[in-house]
């Protein structure tokens, strides 16, 4: 089913006579039944706490639990969204239900168990990096303010971000038997050293700052020397993830304000682009920078609608009187007044 | 690390596959070709982004060390800059590769916001200052269509958007006395526009590959002027029939192109509308979340349905 997704040829007779039934959709598909589901288990657990206030969490739990596991078993959905979302907000409802008087530390503990029971049942990489991303809470909630003294230092919870990372870029190297776990390790090698870097980013204590640009830098160059060896994307897009935190803790190098800095730090980064562009127009090893094979439509529109967001914005649909050297246009980023 | 080599020679000796995409697919999996075309987008994308960002508040600034003349005169540079780069590979009869077509929008962005610094400074258009946004539409609209970029034209629709005075901030849909019904009709012009665009360049042999620019975007901006009435009490039902129209026309454009995207329009902004006008209109708790539930239930169904027949389709 992998290599028929990826060939774009999933719908072909051959394969669906082989797939013992399963189908999954697309990725966009995937994404709206992911919304729409979600969307159910709200309106669900409403409704079982207007019929049963007492069980309510229980009860709603078990019946989505149950919906997710008929549209698996009998429906044979894989990777279809609407049994991720039913079963992930199922097993979440039920947590709520057993753990809900055991203070944070306990339900952000439960949260992660089941994100990561959800992840482990439904191959699902995201699931799995919310729970790393939980169980990091949690760890912060039990040890983290006492690694650092006085200071509110997030110290544990990010350097089990930075740790889980590392892991999964080291373990990525080995072989498995399933698509989706290689895809679970891509995810947690571009998403947890960014969650590290998060929970350190706040701090402004000197050795905290260069510590986290160091572990944000080091991890990028062993991230492009894996993608660029393994020829593997994630964790090139790992290394692209963690310069960009090298780059914020670099903020202060100049005394230039921020636009500038802006401008001068997004012009170096397109002239590199442009430079590796260029350079790989010619195939070196192998790799390029021409697109090879069929690109996706999901990238397509999030290109097209990222270029439009980046455009001007509204103007004010009342016919105010004109203010002198007021206005409602705005670049980029920019809050739409002058 | 996985591959789905063996997988693909499967493919290919039943005849799943041809011989050369079989080659290329298994090529891939071997790492003996590797592009790194969508990394080089994403950094460009985000390049460019800041760049546009730090331009955005150097004109919100208004940098009176340096003077609004001299201001303008240098975004007019950089902007003529970016626009030689790609004139020179139009002219070289080359195709403009992925930085080049960043440079471009690069250029078009700054164009942007060079105009709407200008006209904010120096008021040509007095009180009709919104127009400037028209002029930007069709001055994108124009390079998009002389240097055949994907990109220039979605800033040229997002101008126009913003001359219709959309937003694009979800929050103002839900503002029901403000300026929500404003927005719904507007929306809706707009993606008529759009629409009325789309079969002009048909029609006068325009680029193919503008369709499914303007088609997504139509789409999204109508479904929001829809969910923008529906949300409004003196405009429900106009917006419940736009809404239907809209859906018929997306699932309509699914079904005989076999473009699942417009499926996923079709059903999912339809059932989470219904959800947001149900919740406005029934006061009675269960029976609304009981109502609301078919609805998302029906949705999910319909989608599926959908999306196998358009897939069967494509």
């Amino acid at each position: 089913m992998a290599a028929a997704a990826r060939l774009k040829v999933r719908n072909h007779p051959w394969i669906t006579q082989r797939t013992g039934g399963w189908s999954a959709p697309s990725f966009i598909a995937r994404c709206a039944f992911f919304v729409l589901g979600v969307v159910a288990c709200g309106l669900t657990a409403a409704v079982f706490e207007i019929l049963s206030r007492g069980t309510a969490l229980l009860a709603a739990g078990v019946t989505l639990l149950a919906a997710a596991e008929w549209l698996i078993l009998r429906k044979r959905l894989f990777h279809a969204g609407v049994e991720e979302a039913l079963w992930t907000g199922g097993l979440l409802l039920l947590a709520a239900h057993f753990v809900s008087s055991s203070g944070d530390r306990g339900m952000s503990v439960a949260v992660a168990l089941v994100l990561a029971v959800a992840a482990m049942r439904l191959l699902n990489p995201f699931l799995l990096t919310l729970a790393f991303a939980a169980a990091s809470v949690a760890i912060e909630l039990a040890v983290g303010h006492r690694f650092w003294g006085a200071h509110d230092v997030s110290m544990a919870a990010g350097v089990f971000c930075y740790g889980a990372g590392a892991s999964a870029l080291l373990l990525a190297r080995f072989q498995f038997l399933r698509p989706s776990h290689d895809h679970m390790l891509s995810w947690l090698m571009i998403i947890m050293p960014l969650c590290g870097f998060l929970w350190l980013a706040t701090q402004l204590a000197p050795a905290i700052r260069v510590g986290t640009g160091l572990a944000s830098g080091i991890f990028a160059l062993v991230a492009l020397i894996a993608g660029i060896r393994r020829r593997s994307h994630a964790p090139l897009l790992a290394c692209m993830a963690s310069l960009g935190c090298v780059a914020y803790q670099l903020r202060d190098l100049t005394a230039l304000p921020l636009k500038l800095k802006l401008i001068v730090w997004g012009s170096a980064a397109l002239l590199a682009a442009l430079g590796l562009d260029r350079y790989l127009r010619t195939a070196r090893r192998g790799i390029t920078s021409h697109p090879v094979g069929e690109g996706t439509a999901a990238l397509d529109l999030v290109q097209w609608f990222g270029a439009g967001a980046l455009s001007p914005r509204a103007a004010p649909q009342a016919d105010a009187p004109f203010k002198g050297g007021g206005g409602g246009f705005s670049g980029g980023g920019a809050d739409g007044r002058y | 690390m996985h591959s789905l080599e063996l997988e693909c020679r499967e493919l290919e000796k039943a005849g799943v596959i041809a011989a050369p995409d079989a080659a290329q697919a298994a090529a891939l999996e071997r790492g003996t070709i590797f592009s790194v075309f969508e990394e080089l987008r994403f950094a460009l994308y985000a390049a460019v982004a800041a760049i546009t960002a730090g331009i955005g508040l150097l004109v919100k600034d208004n940098f009176d060390r340096i003077g609004p003349i001299t201001l303008i005169a240098v975004l007019a540079l950089a902007s003529a800059a970016c626009y030689a780069a790609a004139l020179r590979t139009e002219w070289q009869r080359k195709e403009r590769t992925i930085g080049g077509d960043y440079v471009l929008l690069l250029g078009a962005l700054i164009v942007s916001a060079d105009l709407g610094y200008a006209e904010s400074q120096f008021h040509w258009l007095g009180t009709e200052w919104r127009w400037y946004l028209l002029i930007l539409a069709a001055f994108h609209g124009v390079t998009a269509y002389g240097l055949r970029s994907r990109l220039v034209l979605c800033t040229s629709i997002a101008a126009l958007a913003a001359w219709f005075g959309i937003e694009g901030r979800a929050a103002t849909l839900f503002n029901v006395g403000g300026s929500a019904p404003t927005l719904g009709t507007h929306a809706i012009a707009c993606a008529g526009t759009l629409l009325v665009w789309r079969a002009a360049n048909r029609r006068l042999g325009g680029l193919d590959s503008f369709e499914s620019v303007f088609e997504n975007f139509a789409a999204n901006i109508g479904f929001w002027g829809a969910l923008a009435l529906c949300l409004t009490p003196g405009a429900r039902l106009l917006g419940l029939v736009l809404l239907a129209a809209l859906a018929a026309a997306s699932i309509f454009k699914a079904l005989r192109g076999g473009e699942e995207i417009f499926a996923v329009y079709g059903t999912a902004y339809v059932a989470l509308t219904l959800c947001c006008l149900e919740a406005q209109v029934i006061k009675y708790g269960l029976a609304v979340l009981l109502l609301e539930l078919a609805t998302v239930v029906a949705g999910a169904l319909l989608l599926w349905s959908l999306r196998r027949q358009a897939a069967a389709r494509a």
